[in-house]
């Protein structure tokens, strides 16, 4: 948030933060039309946001209650905090100014495995999966690959763990509750961002089962700029517009043969994580897309103003 | 087999069950998550494999109808499992029967989203400004209220044609086989997804939907 904030100052466009960790203080009231519109306003500390101004909005809202100082957890404000929320998301979704992303659209990867059935109907491959609670169908799933890893089917925990073979009791454990297993495709990865039109492809090596948690098992990473294939680039763009998304951050498993496996999409990526090791400008792109989008929005030519929040 | 998506605690839910006895129909809980025998291999679709319902492994491709009555899995019904992991697995449950219930090719009353095990998981705000651009009011209140439903391109109960207008766009606004309004003469004053059958009308009217009956 702070870098696309940070890129807006520089490019001299006016935005208005809207912070989460304020809501106890703002009103917010939507106006619909039969037309189809959804204005209102949103006041904060005297001062009044019309929302029919607002051109282009980037949003990256957390849980409520994470998101309240600590004073205010409980009680009328948390309720008054969430009611805020919830009203402000309802907007993000039905309004005709321009989100970075919409709610709705955001919503596909809080179950991975409904989200590679889009993944693969957009014409992408995606690794062999078997969701179980059947310790049989796990250990048949086990001995038919080379590899495998398990990983979360909701978006809580969702962290990527090698299976080792020598631990058949684990297997077990499945009973408790459906398990996913994945073919583990051998190679490195690639994070492809879709920013609007344009893409910005990093590639990652690391011996790390998930290199985002390297650091608990000391494994390296290393990340460096790549060039990706004019048409595997517009693929890419086009499945992120498929899912309602101006902005992803798509992960890729390249083997060594070169096969391409998608393996998520990422709706609201963190995408400083990626620019501080290459210095590729993700944040300036964003923040030019929010330009983009608030001058595509406004009818006469007027640049309305961005939101980010 | 008719399977309907509930919490054991249901009793609506169970009352639907034994209507439903001439066609199988049997409830799928939570407790059903956590027992040997689901096998679901997403690049096949859910119909090849296998899944347990009532207690009982059986093959998805039996099933003929889908009910599905509940929002999500919630951690509260997990009693069996450490309270601290109770959240996780309701998660991973709910995002579990997501992908699953989307696979199915068989009539699904309401398929899911992402967010919800049955339809749109919309606010009352985000309901409010549809009903609204559907051309209907808004009351957050009323009087004499009566409960509508749209059932695939049925609608039953509306107080008035131009409700029922309305009733029938919201349900393809929403993208469902099946919603259910409180309604006034004048105004919808709530809206819901969740497939409540509680009159034969309406049970029999999601059968011949479902193709199960005449």
């Amino acid at each position: 948030m702070d870098a696309v904030r940070s890129a807006l100052r520089d490019l001299g466009r006016e935005a208005v933060f809207l912070d989460q960790r304020r809501n106890s203080s703002m009103r917010v009231r939507l106006k619909p039309s039969r037309r189809g519109d959804v204005n209102g306003s949103i006041s904060s500390a005297g001062e009044v946001l019309n929302l029919g101004e607002i051109g282009s909005a980037y949003i990256r809202p957390i849980e409520t209650r994470k998101a309240m100082p600590e004073p205010d957890v409980e009680g009328k404000a948390l309720q008054h905090a969430i009611a805020v929320d919830t009203t402000l998301i309802a907007w993000s979704d039905l309004t005709s100014a321009q989100v970075v992303n919409r709610p709705s659209a955001m919503a596909s990867n809080h179950s991975k495995p409904y989200q590679a059935s889009l993944i693969r109907n957009l014409g992408f491959r995606t690794p062999r999966t078997l969701i179980t609670t059947d310790p049989a169908a796990a250990s048949q799933f086990v001995k038919s690959h080379a590899c495998v890893v398990y990983k979360s089917i909701s978006g809580v925990r969702s962290v990527v763990s090698r299976l080792s073979g020598s631990d058949p009791e684990a297997l077990q454990d499945v009973a408790n509750c459906p398990t996913q297993f994945q073919e583990y495709i051998d190679g490195h990865e690639v994070r492809v961002h879709v920013v609007g039109r344009t893409t910005i492809s990093t590639k990652i090596d690391s011996a790390a089962s998930d290199y985002r948690y390297a650091h608990l098992t000391d494994a390296s990473v290393t990340m460096e700029p790549i060039a990706i294939d004019e048409s595997l680039s517009a693929k890419c763009v086009k499945m992120a517009s498929a899912m309602g998304l101006h902005l992803a951050g798509i992960d890729f498993r390249v083997s060594p043969s070169g096969d391409w496996y998608c393996l998520e999409v990422n709706p609201s990526p963190g995408f400083t994580f990626y620019e501080a090791a290459t210095g590729q400008a993700i944040g300036r792109a964003v923040a030019e897309l929010l330009c983009e989008l608030a001058q595509e929005n406004c009818g006469d030519g007027t640049p309305r103003n961005g939101s980010s929040g | 087999m008719i399977v309907i998506l509930a919490s054991g605690l249901d009793r609506e839910a169970r009352d639907l069950a034994n209507s439903w006895k001439a066609y199988d129909a049997r409830i799928l809980t939570a407790e059903d998550l956590h027992r040997p025998g689901w096998a679901f291999r997403p690049d096949d679709g859910a119909q090849d494999g296998t899944c347990v319902v009532a207690g009982s492994v059986v093959g998805a491709k039996d099933i003929e109808l889908a009910l599905t009555c509940r929002p999500s899995v919630l951690p509260e019904e997990l009693t069996s499992l450490h309270p601290e992991e109770r959240q996780y697995v309701a998660a991973e449950m709910t995002a579990f029967l997501v992908a699953w219930l989307t696979s199915l090719t068989c009539p699904v009353f309401n398929r899911p989203t992402a967010t919800s095990l049955c339809g749109p998981a919309w606010s009352v705000e985000h309901w409010r400004i549809q009903v609204v651009r559907c051309g209907g009011r808004w009351a957050r209140t009323g009087a004499d209220l009566r409960s509508a439903c749209v059932i695939g391109d049925q609608c039953f109960n509306a107080p008035n044609d131009r409700l029922e207008r309305v009733l029938r766009q919201l349900a393809i606004a929403a993208n469902v086989r099946f919603l259910r309004a409180l309604c006034n003469s004048e105004s919808v004053v709530s809206v819901s997804s969740l497939p409540r059958c509680d009159t034969h009308q309406l049970r029999d009217a999601i059968l011949r939907d479902a193709g199960l009956a005449p």
